[in-house]
């Protein structure tokens, strides 16, 4: 596959003249200590790269991919069930609209209570924040089936399970594919507020609320790259993960 | 023909489906509409019948109940292997658009209708390759649905149905969407693969010249709800190809069968237009 320099070039250009205007205005206006310029942000993030920030990075990403892990894992079986049986829908349906418009950060100091400021609640909490959307993704897509597909193999003779992994699945997957990026964003978001509202001890969170608290901001903004680089290189996985894997056969649709 | 008292559960029945008294009426919120009145018909082994009639007539509601797919409020649909409670194998349908799953070539598309009815993998494939070829679309063979045409899309559909060997085929407007060119060469190409295949087919369209151009026999439902309003056998020479349009034959069930809609659907005038884009001599009934 050739390289798309193209589509890579444009964004990249953009985002030099931004920083370069932004680099450019520092010389013309003297700005506060704490107005940082993209070199002084750059060398800041470099020089934090110490053993000390790996580790932060590592437990971030782990209560963000334990906790995404979890919550995706329930939400996926759970929201193709509901779309596919009524009884089951019509009984949680009430519950999940309950929780879904609720901000499942106003749990946190109740499992806090309940778990103590540890990794399970914190981790409990991502779980619960991944699950609503994915939920409601996998159970759009699953309902949004085209119903001749399901008729095309009750005509073919094909066994549920066979109709299951099939055609279901394959038929839900770009919608499930786009709650898992929804998930993922929010797993990261979540993460960051667990760790500041859930008084971890470590973690990028922990660095950046230190620094915040330290007045040490080159610290802050080391952790919001780090944070920020995190979740790019996410979510580019998952959109190569998705063309490889020729899950965005939506378009086929227009027969 | 209406349906002859000789059992159809005798398997040297010449009658391949039969459909006695059916109707069907629906609930729309609260109030029950009758989409078709009681309809009696029985399909010939071997032969092409067409069903027409217009927008809203139930000839799809009616087609529906013969492949299992939607259950009739009274009366029964049978073949002489039984009654049909559900959708099988044994009755194919070919939808209005292609249903092809997106996520596999057409080839593995028809594949797993095979596999479905338990043939082994290689098998399964060099039996979906014979019918691509058959329905003209060999060398598409690993071509995803998305990248052919409406008319491609439709004969793959058309070639998984067909690996079904099933007893009748149903065909729901399944040229409806394609292009007045190419959905004259399916219908020729139709007629030649059921020349091949011998397949007993239910044909449902609201084009009446396709209605008359490619059935042994034609079924006109009217009204709504629908009920059987003419049968005839247009009695074209077989084999045939577009030119019959021009024959006699042709004009003459053309012109029963649109007197016979005009006046058993809508009463009142029928729109001038329609008749002259029809592009025939229509008589006023």
């Amino acid at each position: 596959m050739r390289f798309p320099v193209r589509k890579i070039l444009s964004p990249i250009v953009a985002l030099f003249v931004l920083l370069g205007l932004w680099q450019a205005s520092s010389l013309i206006w003297t700005f506060p200590a704490y107005f940082y310029t993209p070199t002084e942000i750059g060398s800041a993030w470099v020089a934090s790269l110490d053993a000390n920030m790996w580790q932060a990075t590592w437990d971030t990403l782990f209560r963000a991919g334990v906790g995404f892990l979890i919550g995706t894992i329930l939400a996926l079986p759970i929201g193709a069930i509901t779309a596919r049986l009524r009884r089951v829908e019509n009984t949680v349906e009430p519950y999940i609209g309950f929780f879904y418009a609720l901000p499942k950060i106003s749990l946190l100091p109740v499992l806090v209570v309940w778990l103590g400021y540890t990794d399970t609640a914190r981790i409990t909490m991502i779980a619960i924040s991944v699950f609503f959307p994915v939920y409601v993704y996998m159970n759009a897509g699953v309902k949004g089936i085209n119903p001749d597909y399901l008729k095309v193999a009750s005509n073919l003779g094909a066994g549920r399970w066979t109709t299951f992994r099939d055609v279901l699945v394959p038929a839900a997957a770009p919608m499930a594919m786009a709650g898992l990026r929804v998930g993922l964003a929010i797993s990261l978001i979540v993460t960051f507020a667990t760790e500041v509202v859930g008084q971890s001890p470590n973690g990028l969170g922990r660095i950046i609320q230190d620094g915040f608290i330290a007045v040490a901001y080159s610290e802050m903004y080391a952790g919001i790259i780090m944070f920020a680089l995190i979740g790019l290189a996410i979510d580019l996985a998952l959109r190569l993960l998705t063309r490889n894997s020729r899950t965005l056969w939506g378009e086929a649709e227009l027969a | 023909m209406s349906p002859s008292t000789d059992s159809i559960h005798d398997p040297h029945s010449a009658v391949g489906l039969r459909v006695t008294d059916v109707t069907r009426t629906f609930h729309r919120g609260g109030v029950d509409v009758q989409a078709l009145k009681p309809v009696s018909l029985d399909v010939m082994k071997g032969e092409l019948l067409t069903i027409v009639g217009p927008s809203g007539c139930g000839k799809s509601t009616l087609l529906q109940i013969m492949g299992g797919f939607d259950t009739a409020t009274t009366g029964t649909v049978s073949t002489p292997r039984g009654s049909v409670t559900g959708p099988s194998r044994t009755i194919g349908m070919v939808f209005q658009r292609a249903t092809l799953f997106p996520w596999w070539n057409i080839e593995r598309n028809v594949a797993w209708a095979l596999r479905c009815g338990g043939v082994n993998r290689r098998a399964a494939l060099d039996r979906a390759r014979e019918l691509l070829d058959l329905v003209g679309l060999s060398g598409f063979e690993t071509a995803y649905p998305n990248e052919l045409s409406g008319g491609m899309q439709q004969r793959a559909a058309l070639a998984r149905t067909l690996s079904l060997e099933p007893d009748v085929l149903l065909m729901d407007e399944p040229f409806g969407a394609l292009d007045a060119q190419t959905r004259e060469l399916m219908q020729e190409e139709l007629l030649r693969i059921q020349q091949v295949a011998g397949t007993t087919i239910v044909f449902v369209t609201h084009d009446i010249r396709e209605a008359v151009f490619l059935g042994d026999r034609v079924v006109a439902l009217s009204g709504s709800p629908g009920e059987i309003a003419l049968e005839l056998a247009p009695g074209l020479a077989r084999p045939h190809t577009h030119d019959v349009m021009r024959s006699k034959e042709f004009l003459d069930a053309y012109e029963a069968v649109w007197a016979c809609i005009q006046t058993g659907g809508r009463r009142g005038p029928v729109v001038a237009a329609s008749s002259a884009a029809a592009g025939s001599t229509v008589g006023t009934p």
